[in-house]
């Protein structure tokens, strides 16, 4: 089914079914998807440096990584979205149930709110690129391992490299602590130009969209380094003056 | 849900003596001969039409206009410059024009720098044309600046 028909059917309220990639269903207990790597541990494998990539052969070695547990579980990988040459890139935590359904990060409440701060700067979702921290959906919604971002750390590095963004807008903790190799919590991290990288991209850490939902108090600093992270990348493309 | 996606839109309300922080620190990041805050406490006492844009709880931008008869002149039209080129101008001035409109207005004008090309594409896109020069108006440096006088009829 292509997306035109999957979109239609979703905007009817129908869910779109497909046959599983695997027999272990999405959300599958912890046990049962480690009992199945370990079947598939010594399974050969040569796989070009993620580094060498470029953008299409990148998102296909994403489709068929099986590098930690997290494959087993997932219905799709969800490599990223947006335009290729885009200026900002956001990068969020790891997709949830939805997100791992569509392959499309940030599409629930906290997507809606994600479009709404995006929008407030004047950026469309098609405008920008958006990117999970881990490609595949964790078990239980629960926050990636160390284990598995360090194992998806090759993918959204390529990525970042070959986006060249002017700026990173880290969501939430699971990403700034990959991206900025720290432990500090989102409140001391935000409010402040951070850089990523030899190319030292300006980075700006601010809460997850899914916490402002709980948190409105949280929404004004949110907003403050929104703009914060605008005044780092500069003028939009494009803009007069 | 929805209130929480409403509020990062951009709307605009009348200004408050309680925004003068906020709009003084925009206005000094944004102009090399910013006006002090004294002017604004008087542009609110006249009172001028003075109104701010407000996205997400914090204040992006203002505009200042006085209208006399049928005649408007815009004294001020500022965004915070992080957020410049991204279409909160236009948004402003619509809603200045909207508000010189509701007040029956005929013709609005207004001064701007030849130097500063942004706000020039922005009142051009918006159907102001030049009706005139004001020489040497402006302070530049040991030098003056011509004001270029735009005007639009509603």
């Amino acid at each position: 089914m292509d997306a035109r028909r999957r979109a239609c059917l979703e905007a009817m309220g129908l869910p779109a079914w497909s046959r599983r990639p695997d027999r272990i269903l999405p959300g599958a207990p912890f046990p049962a998807v480690q009992e199945r790597v370990a079947q598939q541990a010594d399974a050969p494998v040569a796989e070009e440096n993620p580094a060498r990539l470029d953008w299409d052969a990148l998102e296909a070695r994403v489709s068929s990584c099986t590098a930690c547990a997290l494959h087993a579980g997932r219905t799709r990988t969800v490599f990223g979205v947006g335009a290729r040459d885009a200026d900002w890139l956001i990068v969020g935590e790891a997709p949830g149930a939805e997100e791992d359904r569509q392959g499309e990060p940030f599409v629930g409440r906290a997507g809606k709110l994600l479009d709404a701060m995006l929008a407030a700067l004047g950026q469309s979702r098609a405008q920008v690129y958006i990117a999970n921290t881990v490609k595949c959906r964790p078990p239980q919604n629960r926050n990636p391992l160390p284990a598995e971002t360090d194992c998806c750390a090759p993918f959204l590095d390529r990525q970042i490299e070959l986006l060249a963004p002017r700026i990173i807008l880290a969501v939430g903790a699971v990403a700034a602590r990959r991206l900025l190799a720290t432990d500090a919590p989102v409140g001391r991290l935000r409010g402040q130009v951070h850089h990523y990288g030899p190319a030292s991209i300006p980075l700006v850490v601010t809460w997850h969209p899914a916490y402002l939902l709980r948190k409105p108090e949280a929404k004004a600093g949110a907003w403050q380094d929104l703009v914060l992270a605008a005044g780092a990348a500069g003028a939009p493309r494009g803009s007069p003056g | 849900m929805s209130a929480a996606v409403e509020d990062w839109r951009p709307h605009a309300r009348p200004m408050t003596e309680a925004d003068l922080d906020a709009v003084t620190s925009i206005e000094q990041r944004a102009y090399g001969y910013p006006w002090s805050r004294g002017i604004f406490i008087d542009c609110l006492r006249v009172p001028y039409v003075c109104e701010l844009l407000e996205q997400a709880g914090s204040a992006v931008g203002y505009a200042i206009m006085s209208i006399s008869a049928d005649e408007a002149h815009l004294l001020n039209l500022c965004l915070d410059p992080r957020l410049q080129g991204r279409g909160l101008g236009a948004r402003l001035l619509d809603h200045m024009t909207e508000l010189a409109r509701d007040r029956r207005v005929a013709v609005i004008y207004l001064e701007v720098r030849p130097s500063n090309a942004a706000a020039l594409a922005l009142y051009r896109r918006a159907g102001f044309s030049r009706i005139g020069v004001r020489k040497a108006y402006y302070r530049a440096g040991p030098a003056r600046e011509d004001a270029l006088v735009l005007a639009r009829t509603l």
